[in-house]
């Protein structure tokens, strides 16, 4: 990268620090009210009651559960994409870490509110920790939750530190608040070989650590469904299904936050039509390794046909959940890995069509996961019966829209791309390139 | 014929009906229930609650049920159901009880109104010096592997937590640290 693109990158990462113009505004304003009617709505049912809410005695699990599974799953993509083009050194990584590891705690702030919602009363959140039943799942639910939001946060600071320094230089002297604030957290960040030294290994343990951890983030959400005997959920391959599942829609979240950011902030000269390729190859992979064990799922237990599962299969492939199963078995999974992977024109925009109906197809899926498996009756009753009621569905669209709030504010402080990130893989690249070419310049065949 | 020993029935039957009426009619007799507990002869056989029914001039109730209950504070207080003995003819009535808990006990025996007696409640307390064993539960298959598991995993929760503090401190450091390097070299 010569010192002109690296300019315009530096331009562009920092662009939306501080500006405030129209456009900026009215986002802000519209996903502000969104948020307002979700908060609005919760205020409404903590004073009301769940009674507000469709959830019953049958089906005591819906939009809640199902919502605190698929925010998180976000997250865990985010936080995986990440996580793994550090590790695996992707040269291409630098415009996309900083989004992800952003979208990525975003999501899981949104995603961990929802189990306090679906309590009800959120003072009986304290019963978890001060009763502690070390055998049930909760505890550690809760348990791996609080480390992984822990975890996500230091894992987007961490790479943030030497950009900070960047940020203040980009806002100036407009805002004599922020300055203190940019000074603590730059740590005065300058640059030197021992600050590099100390940041890499800091940036490493993390990328190492947050694998594992949203692996047990969402095993142990998995383990919640499995070790309930309930048709449809007590199945073996219930973690890993929940962990490839989260890959999924969580990369394909980034997909869709990056084409937009790339859109708002003009960043096309920096996020190419290359980055969406490789993106789309991560979800297709992802695609169909999910495909390949939500199969394994129904097979084994399609041709077992025990008896609390059989009433479940039949309500998801042929009975009332088929067409919400269909829809996002074709629509939402298979259509969408092809569209993603086909050759022809308009990458970027099949990208994120593709992402945003696995996105979609993702929610379908765990409205399938949740529902049947809870109005199925364990008992020689009639069916349960879910729909939500408007409480539920502003919840999640107010959750849903303060993702992209958290992001548009966050990315007003902070650069949208990482600049220390690139100026490292760039130097790596500068610091291969010869001897790359004394290695090709032996090898004879070129 | 007929027609006088019909005659006959229906002045024997409303005599009949107004001497049981007057019964029936008469004010209800107030009835008293007397209740202590003692141990038993066996310590382990816990405490023997009596009763004793009668009426105000001592004579005795029988042929009724007395239920008794344990007044308990669980959320409140309230009673906890502990049998029923019936009357003899003695107006006695008695229950074996093992107190789950040793200490003080409250006991109230309660008898429902019948033919003409009232309703009676009577109440004791005493000081149990002996209870039911300790409810053991049965021990779950694995429940030793299950602790150590717990444990274990425990352990890996703490370490992870020190390892995220370990990379947030230690970075933080490192990067102070060469700052101030730096600036000492620039003072230099």
């Amino acid at each position: 990268m010569d010192s002109l693109t690296r300019k315009r990158y530096v331009e562009r990462a920092v662009w939306p620090i501080g500006r405030g113009d129209r456009n900026f505004w009215i986002s802000v304003g519209v996903l502000s009210a969104m948020v307002a009617a979700g908060l609005f709505a919760w205020i409404y049912q903590l004073v009301n009651g769940l009674g507000v809410t469709g959830l019953n005695q049958k089906v005591s699990w819906g939009f809640y559960i199902i919502n605190c599974v698929f925010f998180i799953g976000i997250s865990y993509g985010g936080a995986m994409t990440s996580a793994i083009l550090r590790l695996t050194n992707a040269k291409w990584r630098a415009p996309l870490t900083r989004i992800a590891e952003a979208t990525a705690v975003a999501a899981l702030v949104v995603g961990a509110v929802y189990p306090i919602i679906d309590l009800g009363r959120p003072d009986r959140f304290l019963t978890i920790p001060l009763y502690a039943q070390f055998g049930s799942p909760i505890i550690w639910d809760v348990v791996a939750i609080s480390t992984y939001i822990v975890a996500s946060f230091v894992f987007l600071y961490l790479p943030l530190v030497p950009d900070v320094a960047v940020a203040s230089a980009a806002l100036g002297g407009r805002s004599r608040f922020l300055a203190p604030i940019y000074r603590i957290l730059s740590l005065g960040w300058r640059g030197t070989p021992a600050q590099e030294r100390a940041l890499k290994r800091g940036i490493g343990i993390m990328a190492i650590l947050i694998i594992p951890l949203a692996v047990s983030v969402h095993s142990v959400l998995a383990l919640l469904f499995a070790v309930t005997a309930r048709g449809g959920w007590h199945s073996t391959i219930f973690a890993p299904l929940f962990v490839l599942a989260a890959m999924l829609s969580g990369v394909a979240a980034v997909i869709l936050v990056v084409t937009a950011l790339r859109k708002v902030y003009g960043l096309q000269e920096f996020i190419t039509a290359r980055h969406f390729r490789y993106l789309s190859y991560l979800l297709v992979a992802l695609g169909i390794g999910y495909l390949y064990f939500m199969i394994s799922e129904y097979v084994t237990e399609g041709y077992l046909l025990d008896a609390s599962t059989t009433p479940v299969l039949e309500a998801i492939f042929t009975g009332a959940y088929a067409p919400a199963f269909w829809a996002f078995s074709i629509g939402g999974l298979v259509f969408p890995l092809v569209l993603a992977v086909a050759p022809g024109r308009f990458p970027i925009a099949r990208a994120g069509v593709a992402s945003m109906l696995v996105v979609a197809g993702m929610w379908l899926k765990r409205f399938l996961i949740v529902v049947p498996g809870m109005a199925e009756p364990i008992m020689p009753w009639d069916w349960g019966r879910y729909s939500p009621t408007w409480v539920e569905v502003t919840i999640t669209i107010g959750s849903a829209a303060a993702i992209p709030l958290i992001l548009v504010v966050f990315f007003r402080f902070f650069p949208v791309m990482s600049v220390h990130e690139m100026d490292e893989v760039e130097g790596a690249e500068e610091q291969a390139r010869p001897q790359l070419q004394i290695a090709y310049a032996g090898g004879g065949d070129d | 014929m007929t027609r006088a020993m019909g005659g006959t029935i229906v002045v024997a039957v409303a005599a009949l009906m107004l001497a049981f009426g007057n019964v029936a009619l008469a004010d209800h007799l107030k009835a008293i229930c007397d209740v202590r507990a003692t141990a038993s002869a066996k310590l382990d056989q816990g405490y023997l609650l009596a009763v004793r029914l009668h009426t105000s001039d001592g004579k005795p109730v029988n042929e009724t049920a007395v239920r008794f209950y344990q007044l308990v504070d669980f959320f409140g207080k309230r009673e906890m159901y502990l049998g029923t003995a019936t009357t003899d003819g003695q107006g006695n009535a008695a229950l074996t009880f093992l107190p789950p808990t040793l200490g003080h006990v409250e006991i109230v025996a309660r008898s429902g109104a019948r033919d003409h007696f009232t309703a009676a409640e009577g109440r004791t307390t005493f000081e149990a010096a002996v209870a039911a064993p300790a409810y053991e539960a049965e021990t779950v298959p694995l429940s030793g592997f299950t602790k150590v598991v717990t444990g274990a995993v425990g352990t890996i929760v703490l370490a992870v937590w020190a390892l995220i503090a370990f990379a947030l401190i230690s970075t933080a450091r490192g990067v102070r640290r060469g700052a101030r390097d730096l600036a000492q070299g620039d003072h230099a």
